[in-house]
Formats: structure tokens, C-alpha cells, sequence
């Protein structure tokens, strides 16, 4: 009796297995070959596109399907440069195994992999040209957070800041607008990825700064706005020491395009700089960052001697808003006393150009710092011309970033904690949702392809409503416990910042 | 007392309530279906378009990611099913059979529970003589009149566009559930006590109605030790069921607790509870308590009933309740039926309803004014009707879902197609309970597809392409994409292209008629830019301006010119003390006389309007003089 009931669980576990492969149409077999096929010059254009692009070791699976082809099966060989070898076929879309994904990866660090698609079609097979994969032999960070919201104009529905591993799919909510319902979640930013030191905003009537510090202290939570400031903190940028965080207060104008090429802009009416002590719970400003010009978009430097930002001359809006252009600044900052210098040097003169920079960030070796440029204002997300640059600091050169640009908006860009990887939004897929890619950056200074963030279905952004603003690398899992944020956020204390 | 005897007994009121059925079993179908047909011509004769309303504003996709999504909060299953049927709503047939074949089950599951109350000998009438009994008033049969309560409760919140379906498919899983409790023996209870967690998950908080009913069952008609333990296991289960809002929000999180307590999102609100909900559930308990309270102390069946009979006790209650619920709200199913007339591009039907009542709201009469323009009636007849300035023209953005989904309309109509596209992002956005509207998607996807945005536009069919009813449309329309001349020769899109602004500037919701202006001169041959224009213009009162754009047009013919535009233009020429003989403009005589007798009579009396009223309300010039810009005070009691 015994014997046939385990028999029956074998065999319902079998029938569970050929029903789950009969659905997904998959088949992986290391023999499965192509005979009688047709051989192509040309290579598959698959979506999304991972041709030539460098990858790290670790990444999750690289799901794609064939773009602009209808199929019966397609057959995928993928074959390391070094070693190891194995093939799959689907009905559907390409989806691998991810044990024999990570286990040719690990095997071919530092060279290629190679894949063949074949395409039945019409009860024919044809075989495409190959194409590589390289595998770079620089690790990359445990994992991306991001702001999932609509790209809509003024009214928004859920958001929320995720978690996402680069080693598979699992993606986490660490905060949804759910949880205080009428809220907005936006600025988040770390320590040089390290989740330690976070600062994270959230907008509405329970609104506050989530901080958390390297005191020790757990979980703060900030009031920013003093009656006198222009906003709340927003922009954030850590101070590598984890003593300060730089911040940009604003007040903002949002204005719609009537014509089909522009949709939204998004303008300062004013804004300054502030750097918040950590430590000693105090603001700090200077003159030269509060003036009556445009201040926005803060960073330190990796040795938190200066502080980048962009400044741009005042403009009456909406009169003259495409003459706000901003330029990349330079501050010094004494990370002991808290004293800023008193000059501000123009790194780069983009109103010269006739152009605006927005979102410098350094590399955290301290040799390049990338910024998005465009034509006028510092919301690159909303202008189809704003592309990725790379300032090089040890000769002062500029350079567009062609490799990873596109025809549609570049915008938001970050280093990885070794600086080899950049992750930056682009809307290149459709024009209008922000999709997180990422971009190997080599010691020289050699910029790869971009490869887009892979999900367990090709359609996966297809089907999607949301964009992903503000990517962020994250060396390890983010401690961040929606119930305590939401407590925290429902009960009226909020700490005070002393004072200037 | 004997063991033996009580350990049966379970057994024996579980038949003697099967007796009770049985003995109702040809009635109570009788009465569900009666039930049901009056449900059906209520919803399909009075208030069909508030369920148009409702389907408008969800995208059921069949996706896995739309199920796994949709059923992983508390109550997300039956979400999940009440969206699924709430597709059918797009035809007003289908959705009134939809919401009477599950509020008829409902009824039906209800009396079976409260069948179950029954002990034995509750029942010796013959089923033809309880028929007549019941016919004529002279049995009260308890059972009946509650069984109706949460069907015609539900009824009632179904009057409410807000309310959503999934709240009847939970209150259906929580009868039955309940029913299942009742059924069988202490092992039987035990087990469906066991899959409370996934009940719980699966239907939200109205769990506790089944435990409670459950409870209540066991506690009024189970006696000794079997009472003993069949209460403490639903006791048990009560508790468990308690804690499972707060487990779920450990474990998930990103909810308020509270919403974890109810779970279904039974309104569009979902972040407000769902008081009157519960109400209804506490009712029916305690309807319950006292109907077989009260049955025990006076006995069955011969309970004397003044009103004339029991069908007539419920049908009483449901038409003051359903008429009630109808009442209240036939003012929004006026504004739900201008918006889906206006939706369904269907024009005469809106004019026909404002020729029996004229519309005050602004959105309503936006729609009205909408379809003037499409059936060339614009400048003849805006006056007949009443107008409230601009707002009732080119409605403002405001956060409301229904608002901007119809602001929207006009502007799409215009060539605004990035302000279309907009104010459908918003509506959409607007949605409180973070769904997404097909209607939206159908716009978004028309205006990426007018602005020749062709992947976002495919990705928006893309996603029509996964749903039941817009399928169709959206593998029709996928053929247009990249393909410029086919959307050229579309006698919408190609039009709307045609006339679509090429020349940037900001928008302005206080500059609407500048916005006109330029568009007006990018496209002369924009017959609708020009007409809202001028009627932008009238609506301002800006009878200064007004003949300088009647001067702008030198595309379109009239017959004559429009009355609206003689009466406008007799006004500014007047106001220059000049002679009517000698204005520029063919005038038509009857206008020119009737607009002579207005001014004397606005001239010579008092307080004119009252004498102005009764030949004049549908002039410019009544408007001009006695109609407040801005809101009216109807649109502010419709403010969603």
C-alpha cells in the first residue's frame, strides 16, 4: 500500500513537472542540436537587447525573446570562451536555467559567452549569426534600489522604493506610499551604496526625512522644513564620512507642454544648498550656496574635500525658462569644521555651450564624475536631448558618453561602491518609462554596453506601469522596516534640526 | 442527560433544518428568482450607467502578473473575481444579469443559513398550504425576510458608484463558508477551521460573519457537550481570525492595520473603512439573534402579520431601500449617462437628454456642449441649455478621477492631444484604489498613436490586448501603428493629427481662450477650434473681443450666421450707441427684434430677469446678464 502511495506522489510530481515545462514551452537538454538549418549573416534582434553587452559574473538570468519575428521554437546555444556549453529551447520567449546561467558566467569570468539562436519558423529552421556576451571580471554590488512610480504629471497612485538582488529576480518593497496612504516617497540615497547611512524623504501631510546615521542610533525621523527654508531637504548626497549629508531645498514650478514633442517641465523658482550634520543635528550653509541664484543637485567629493553641484542665474519664469542653464560647481568643504570655502569654482561652463548640466555624481575613486546634459533646466528626465557625460577630474576633458546614450532622455546615473559599474535611467524603450540600465566602466575609462536590468520575462517592462527613477547600488540588503517607518510616520514627533 | 442522544444530535437538526428546506424548497427558489428579475430591471432600467462608471475604471488583464499582484493582499481574491466580472459592466444587459444572478445567490445562501436556525417540528405545514399561508400574511416566516437583507443592503451600496464588486463575491464566500461551518460534524468543523487562513486571506475581514454566524448557529441550536465543543472550536477560530490582520501586517507590511482588518476593497476609497459595510454584516447577525429569539418565545407559525403578506414585507422593504439608494444618486447616474454617451461618441443621445432636462453640472455640460459642436449645433443652440462659463465648456484639472477623465474629451476632440493625454494620465492616476481605467489606456494609447509615438502607443494596446472586451479594438488598431497614412486617412485620428498643435506653449488653465487662439490660427480650417473659440468667448462674456474673432474665420460657411454670434455681436454694436440699420452683419430679423425687446424690457423694468426669464433664458444675452461665471452650486454636491 505504502509502495503505491509513493508511487502516486511520484507520479503526480512528474505530471506537475511536464504540466509546469508544457506551459513555459521550455526545454533545456546540453544535446539538443540543430540540424538542416539555414545559416543567417545577420544577427537576432532580440528584446531586450544583450548583444556584445558586459556583464557581471553574478547577474541574474539574461531573459529575452525575438523582437519583430513570430516563431514556432527557437533554439539557444550558449558556449563559453573558456569553458562549458549548453543549450535550450522554448515556444516563447528565452528564459535560462539559473544554475547553468551562473554556472557558465562563473566559469568564463574575464572572457565571453557566446550564443547561437535558431529559429523554427514554417516548419524551417534558420540560424542566426552569433552574437557575445563578455563577462567582466569586475564584481558588482549586491543589489539596486529604486523609486517604482507612473511617469504621470501631477497626481500619482502607488510608488514605493524597492530592493531588487543582481544575482536573480527578487525584488523587495522596503516602503510603499500604501503604508500612509496620501504620502510621496522619493529621495533616497546611501553612503557610497552602503545602506548604513540612508536618507530617504517622504512627502504629504505625514511627511518627514528618514534617517539613518552612523551613530548608531537606528532610525530618525526629520523634520527638514523650517519656516524660513524654501522646502523640505531633497536631493540628498552622503558625505563619505557619514557625518553629513548634502541637500538642496527647492521651490519648484511644474508647467505642461501643449505641443507632442514635450510633455512636462519642471523648473526652480528657487533653491539653495544645505548640509545637514549628522552628528551634531545642525544645519550648515553658506552664503555663496544660498544666494539668489539656482543651487541644486549636491555631491562630495570621495575625499569629502569639495562639494559638486550646479548653479545657474536666476530667470523670471515661465517667461525666460529655457535660459536656465546650470553649470558644474566646485565648493570646498572642511569636513572637520564644517566650513565652506570662499569660492565657488565653475567646473564646467555649460551656459557657455549653450547648454545645462544636471546630477553630477564622482566616481568613488574619485577620478570622473558623470552628469546628465540638455539644453536648458535641471529635469533631464523630461527632455528627450539630455545624454550622459563624463568629465575625466585628472585632465579636466569632457566626453559624451555615446556608448550608452540614446536619441530619448538619459537621465538619473550612479556609481557602483568600486566605481566599474554605472546604473543610469533612460526611456529609450517607448519615450516615456524610465527602465534602469546598467554599464561596465573599466579602469581606463572604457564604457561598454548598457544592458538593461534583466526580469524573469522579456515582457516584463512591456507590462509594466511604472518607472524606475533614481537607481541606486546597494552593497547589502536594505535595513528598512515599513511598520517602524510607518509608525514613525503616524506619530506627530518629529525630530528638529537645531538651527544654522 | 444521554451521551448518546447528543452526540446524534447534530446529525438531527441538520436533517430537521433539510426538512425545513425541503419543506420551502419550491418557494425559495421562487422567491430568489423574483427577487432577481426585480434586481435586474432596477439596475438595467435606473441605474445601468453606474455600473458603465465602474468598468471604466479598472483593467482587468489576464496576466499572471495581474493575479499574483490583485491576490496579494488580504481580500485580493475576491478583488480579483469581483474585477473580473465587473468587465461585464460595459454592457448595461450584462450587468444588470451579472449583479442579480449573484445578489439572488447571495439571497438564496442566506436563507439556507438561516434555515439551519430551524430545530425540528418548526415545520408541519404541506408546502401548498404554507404558500397560501404565507400569500395571506398569516405566517411569518423569519427566515424569509432576513435571508433578503444583505442582498437588498447590497443593493442599496450598489447605488453608489463607488462601490465595488469584489464585496459581494466576499459576502457570497462568507455565507457559504458560514454554511459550510454549520454543515457537518466536530471533525468537519475542525478541518474548514484549519483553512481560516487562507479564507481569511482570500476574503478579508468578513470572515468573522461566517465565524460569527457559525457561532451563533451552534450556540442557539446545539446543546451539551456538542455545543460545548462546536463553539469552542468557532471561538478558537474567532481568535485566530483576530489575528490574522496583524500577522498580515507583519508579514507584508505596506498597509495601514486597519486595512488588513477588512481587506476587499469594497469601495474605490479604499483607504477609509467600510463602516457601513460592517453595519450591514452586524445587522444580519443580529437579525438573526432575535428572529429566532423571538420565534422561541412566541412560538412558529402562528405569528399574525398586519401588513398584507410577507412577499409584500420584502418587496416594500426593497423597493424603499433600492428607490432609496436610487434616489439619491439619480442625479450622478444623469452625470454617468452624459459621460458614457459621451464615451460612446453617442452625441444625439445627450442632446436628447438635455432636452428633457437640462444639465447644470459642468461636466455635464461639457459633455452637452461637446455634442452640440459634433452635431453642428455649437453656436445655434449653447444658449437653449444652461451654461456655467468655461468650466462647462473646457473643464479645469482638478485630482478627480471622473473629472479629468472627462476634461479630457474636449481637448482630445481639439488637437490638444498632450493635454488629452494628460488628463487621462491623471484620471487614471486619480483612482484611488490604485487601479488603472481602460478608458485611460484607450486614450493614452489614441494619443501616443495621434503623436505618432508609436512604442508607447504599442505598449498600451499591448496591454488591451489582455483584456476580455477591448481586445478586439486594440488588435484593429495595432495596424495603424507606424503606418502614417492609414492614420491620416482615419476620419478620427487623421483629423485630430491634422489639427494637432505643431507650435509649442505652455498650458494655461486661466488662458483657455489664447490656448484656442493659437491653435485656431496654426489650423484656420480647425472648425472646432474656431467654434469653442467663440463660444470660450461668449461664455467669458467678452463681447469686446467677440467680433474681432468672428472676423477671424474665412474657412467655414453658415447658412446664417449663428444666433448666438447675432446676438453677441447686436450686444457690442449697441453698446456703441449706434444704430442696429447699420451694422455690418446679416442680421436676422427676428433676432434683431427679439434682442430690441430684450433691452427694453432690461432697460425700463426694475428687476428684469424675472420678466426676462420666461422668452429670453435662452439667449447670449440673459446669460450675459443674470448667469454667474464659475462654479455652479450643483457642481460642487458632485464633486467625487
Amino acid at each position: 500500500m505504502k509502495r503505491i502511495k509513493k508511487c502516486s506522489f511520484l507520479l503526480y510530481g512528474l505530471l506537475v513537472v511536464g504540466f509546469f515545462n508544457a506551459c513555459t514551452g521550455l526545454r533545456t537538454d546540453r544535446e539538443l542540436r540543430i540540424v538542416d538549418c539555414e545559416l543567417l549573416s545577420a544577427r537576432p534582434l532580440i528584446f531586450p537587447d544583450y548583444t556584445d553587452v558586459t556583464v557581471p559574473s553574478t547577474i541574474a538570468p539574461l531573459n529575452f525573446r525575438l523582437a519583430n519575428r513570430n516563431y514556432e521554437m527557437v533554439h539557444v546555444n550558449v558556449k563559453g570562451g573558456k569553458s562549458g556549453e549548453f543549450s535550450l529551447q522554448s515556444a516563447s520567449e528565452v528564459r535560462f536555467h539559473d544554475k547553468e546561467w551562473k554556472k557558465i558566467l562563473g566559469e568564463n569570468v574575464g572572457d565571453k559567452i557566446e550564443l547561437t539562436l535558431s529559429v523554427k519558423s514554417g516548419g524551417r529552421w534558420e540560424q542566426y549569426s552569433s552574437f557575445p556576451i563578455y563577462i567582466s571580471s569586475y564584481p558588482i554590488d549586491y543589489g539596486l534600489t529604486y523609486r517604482l512610480v507612473v511617469p504621470g504629471y501631477e497626481v500619482y497612485s502607488k510608488m514605493g522604493i524597492y530592493e531588487r538582488e543582481l544575482s536573480n529576480f527578487r525584488e523587495r518593497a522596503l516602503i510603499e506610499n500604501t503604508v500612509v496612504p496620501g504620502s510621496c516617497i522619493n529621495c533616497h540615497a546611501y553612503n557610497q551604496c552602503n545602506p548604513d547611512n540612508m536618507s530617504l524623504h517622504v512627502r504629504g501631510v505625514h511627511g518627514g526625512t528618514f534617517l539613518r546615521g552612523g551613530s548608531g542610533k537606528g532610525l530618525v525621523l526629520l523634520d527638514t522644513k523650517a519656516p524660513e527654508s524654501l522646502s523640505s531637504f531633497v536631493y540628498p548626497y552622503w558625505h563619505p564620512s557619514g557625518r553629513f549629508v548634502a541637500y538642496s531645498v527647492n521651490k519648484t514650478l511644474q508647467m505642461f507642454h501643449a505641443a507632442k514633442d514635450k510633455l512636462i517641465e519642471v523648473l526652480d523658482l528657487a533653491s539653495d544648498i544645505v548640509v545637514y550634520d549628522v552628528r551634531e543635528n545642525k544645519s550648515l550653509s553658506s552664503s555663496l550656496l544660498s544666494s539668489s541664484d539656482f543651487e541644486t543637485f549636491p555631491s562630495f567629493s570621495p575625499d569629502g574635500r569639495s562639494l559638486y553641484f550646479c548653479r545657474a542665474s536666476s530667470q523670471s519664469v515661465p517667461e525666460n525658462y529655457k535660459q536656465i542653464r546650470y553649470n558644474l560647481c566646485r565648493i570646498d568643504f572642511d569636513p572637520e569644521s564644517g566650513v565652506f570655502g570662499q569660492h565657488i569654482d565653475t567646473l564646467i561652463n555649460a551656459d557657455a555651450l549653450g547648454k545645462s548640466i544636471s546630477f553630477p555624481r564622482p566616481s568613488f575613486d574619485g577620478r570622473y564624475i558623470i552628469y546628465t546634459l540638455l539644453d536648458y533646466g535641471n529635469f533631464g528626465i523630461w527632455h528627450q536631448e539630455a545624454d550622459l557625460y563624463l568629465l575625466n577630474l585628472s585632465d579636466g576633458s569632457m566626453r559624451e558618453l555615446c556608448e550608452i546614450n540614446s536619441p530619448a532622455a538619459e537621465s538619473y546615473h550612479n556609481w557602483s561602491s568600486n566605481s566599474r559599474w554605472l546604473v543610469f535611467g533612460s526611456r529609450r524603450i517607448d519615450g516615456l518609462y524610465t527602465h534602469p540600465y546598467i554599464v561596465s566602466v573599466d579602469e581606463d575609462g572604457h564604457v561598454g554596453k548598457p544592458f538593461l536590468l534583466p526580469q524573469p520575462s522579456a515582457d516584463f517592462y512591456e507590462d509594466s506601469f511604472y518607472s524606475y527613477n533614481i537607481p541606486e547600488f546597494v552593497t547589502k540588503p536594505v535595513s528598512f522596516d515599513a511598520n517602524e517607518a510607518a509608525n514613525m510616520l503616524m506619530a506627530p514627533g518629529r525630530m528638529r534640526i537645531n538651527g544654522k | 442527560m444521554d451521551v448518546k442522544k447528543h452526540l446524534n444530535e447534530p446529525l438531527n437538526v441538520s436533517c430537521s433544518a433539510m426538512a425545513g428546506s425541503n419543506l420551502l424548497s419550491n418557494l425559495h427558489y421562487f422567491y430568489s428568482f423574483t427577487f432577481g428579475v426585480f434586481t435586474f430591471l432596477f439596475v438595467f432600467k435606473y441605474i445601468p450607467h453606474h455600473f458603465h462608471y465602474k468598468e471604466q475604471f479598472q483593467l482587468f488583464i489576464f496576466t499572471a502578473d495581474y493575479f499574483r499582484e490583485t491576490c496579494s493582499t488580504p481580500g485580493g481574491l475576491c478583488n480579483y473575481i469581483g474585477r473580473f466580472f465587473s468587465q461585464f459592466f460595459l454592457h448595461s444587459w450584462m450587468s444588470a444579469l451579472t449583479v442579480s444572478f449573484f445578489l439572488a445567490a447571495i439571497q438564496l445562501i442566506m436563507l439556507r443559513v438561516c434555515l439551519k436556525f430551524r430545530s425540528r417540528g418548526d415545520n408541519s405545514s404541506s408546502t401548498g398550504r404554507r404558500f397560501l399561508l404565507l400569500m395571506s400574511g398569516r405566517i411569518a416566516d423569519w427566515e424569509l425576510y432576513v435571508s433578503f437583507l444583505p442582498s437588498i443592503g447590497y443593493l442599496y451600496f450598489l447605488c453608489d458608484e463607488n462601490t465595488q464588486f469584489g464585496g459581494v463575491v466576499a459576502l457570497l464566500f462568507s455565507l457559504a463558508y458560514a454554511l459550510f461551518l454549520m454543515g457537518g460534524d466536530r471533525g468537519w468543523t475542525g478541518c474548514l477551521l484549519l483553512t481560516l487562513p487562507i479564507l481569511y486571506f482570500s476574503i478579508g475581514g468578513i470572515v468573522y460573519l461566517s465565524l460569527l454566524l457559525a457561532l451563533l448557529y451552534g450556540f442557539l441550536t446545539k446543546e451539551g457537550k456538542t455545543r460545548r465543543w462546536f463553539c469552542s472550536f468557532l471561538v478558537v477560530g474567532i481568535l485566530f481570525a483576530a489575528a490574522c490582520p496583524f500577522i498580515a501586517k507583519e508579514m507584508l507590511k505596506q498597509y495601514p492595520l486597519s486595512r488588513y482588518f477588512w481587506g476587499v476593497d469594497y469601495v474605490h476609497f479604499v483607504a477609509f473603512p467600510p463602516f457601513r459595510f460592517i453595519c450591514l454584516w452586524l445587522l444580519t447577525l443580529t437579525v438573526v439573534l432575535v428572529g429566532v429569539c423571538f420565534c422561541r418565545i412566541v412560538g412558529r407559525g402562528r405569528l399574525p402579520v398586519a401588513v398584507g403578506g410577507s412577499l409584500f414585507i420584502v418587496m416594500l422593504i426593497y423597493v424603499l431601500v433600492v428607490k432609496t439608494g436610487y434616489v439619491n444618486n439619480v442625479s450622478k447616474e444623469e452625470l454617468m449617462a452624459y459621460d458614457h454617451y459621451c464615451r460612446t461618441k453617442n452625441w444625439m443621445a445627450i442632446i436628447q437628454m438635455a432636452d428633457k432636462k437640462h444639465p447644470k453640472s459642468p461636466m455635464m455640460v461639457a459633455c452637452l456642449n461637446l455634442a452640440l459642436y459634433k452635431m453642428g449645433e455649437l453656436p445655434n443652440r449653447m444658449f437653449d441649455y444652461f451654461q456655467n462659463g468655461l468650466e462647462g465648456l473646457l473643464p479645469s484639472f482638478r485630482r478627480d478621477f471622473m473629472i479629468a477623465t472627462v476634461a479630457c474629451e474636449p481637448y482630445y476632440y481639439l488637437g490638444f492631444t498632450n493635454t488629452a493625454q494628460r488628463l487621462a494620465m491623471e484620471g487614471m492616476e486619480a483612482l484611488p484604489d490604485g487601479q488603472k481605467s481602460v478608458r485611460s489606456i484607450m486614450r493614452l494609447a489614441e494619443t501616443n498613436l495621434i503623436g505618432g509615438r508609436y512604442e508607447l502607443a504599442s505598449k498600451y494596446l499591448r496591454l488591451l490586448e489582455k483584456t476580455l472586451f477591448y481586445r478586439k479594438w486594440a488588435c484593429e488598431t495595432r495596424e495603424y501603428l507606424y503606418n502614417d497614412a492609414k492614420i491620416s486617412a482615419h476620419p478620427e485620428w487623421g483629423m485630430i493629427r491634422k489639427f494637432s498643435t505643431n507650435e509649442d506653449f505652455l498650458f494655461s488653465e486661466k488662458e483657455k481662450d489664447m490656448m484656442l487662439g493659437i491653435l485656431f490660427r496654426q489650423h484656420p480650417d480647425n472648425r472646432m477650434a474656431y467654434e469653442y473659440l467663440m463660444a470660450c468667448t461668449l461664455l467669458k462674456k467678452d463681447v469686446r473681443l467677440f467680433p474681432i474673432y468672428f472676423g477671424l474665420n474665412k474657412n467655414f460657411v453658415y447658412q446664417s450666421i449663428p444666433k448666438s454670434y447675432q446676438e453677441a455681436l447686436l450686444y457690442n454694436w449697441g453698446l456703441s450707441g449706434r444704430s442696429f440699420d447699420s451694422i455690418p452683419y446679416h442680421i436676422d430679423e427676428k433676432i434683431r427684434k427679439s434682442v430690441e425687446n430684450y433691452a427694453k424690457i432690461y432697460t425700463s423694468m426694475k428687476e428684469p430677469e424675472k420678466y426676462l426669464e420666461k422668452d429670453f433664458s435662452k439667449s447670449f444675452l440673459f446669460y450675459f446678464h443674470f448667469r454667474q461665471l464659475g462654479k455652479s452650486t450643483v457642481e460642487v454636491s458632485y464633486q467625487y
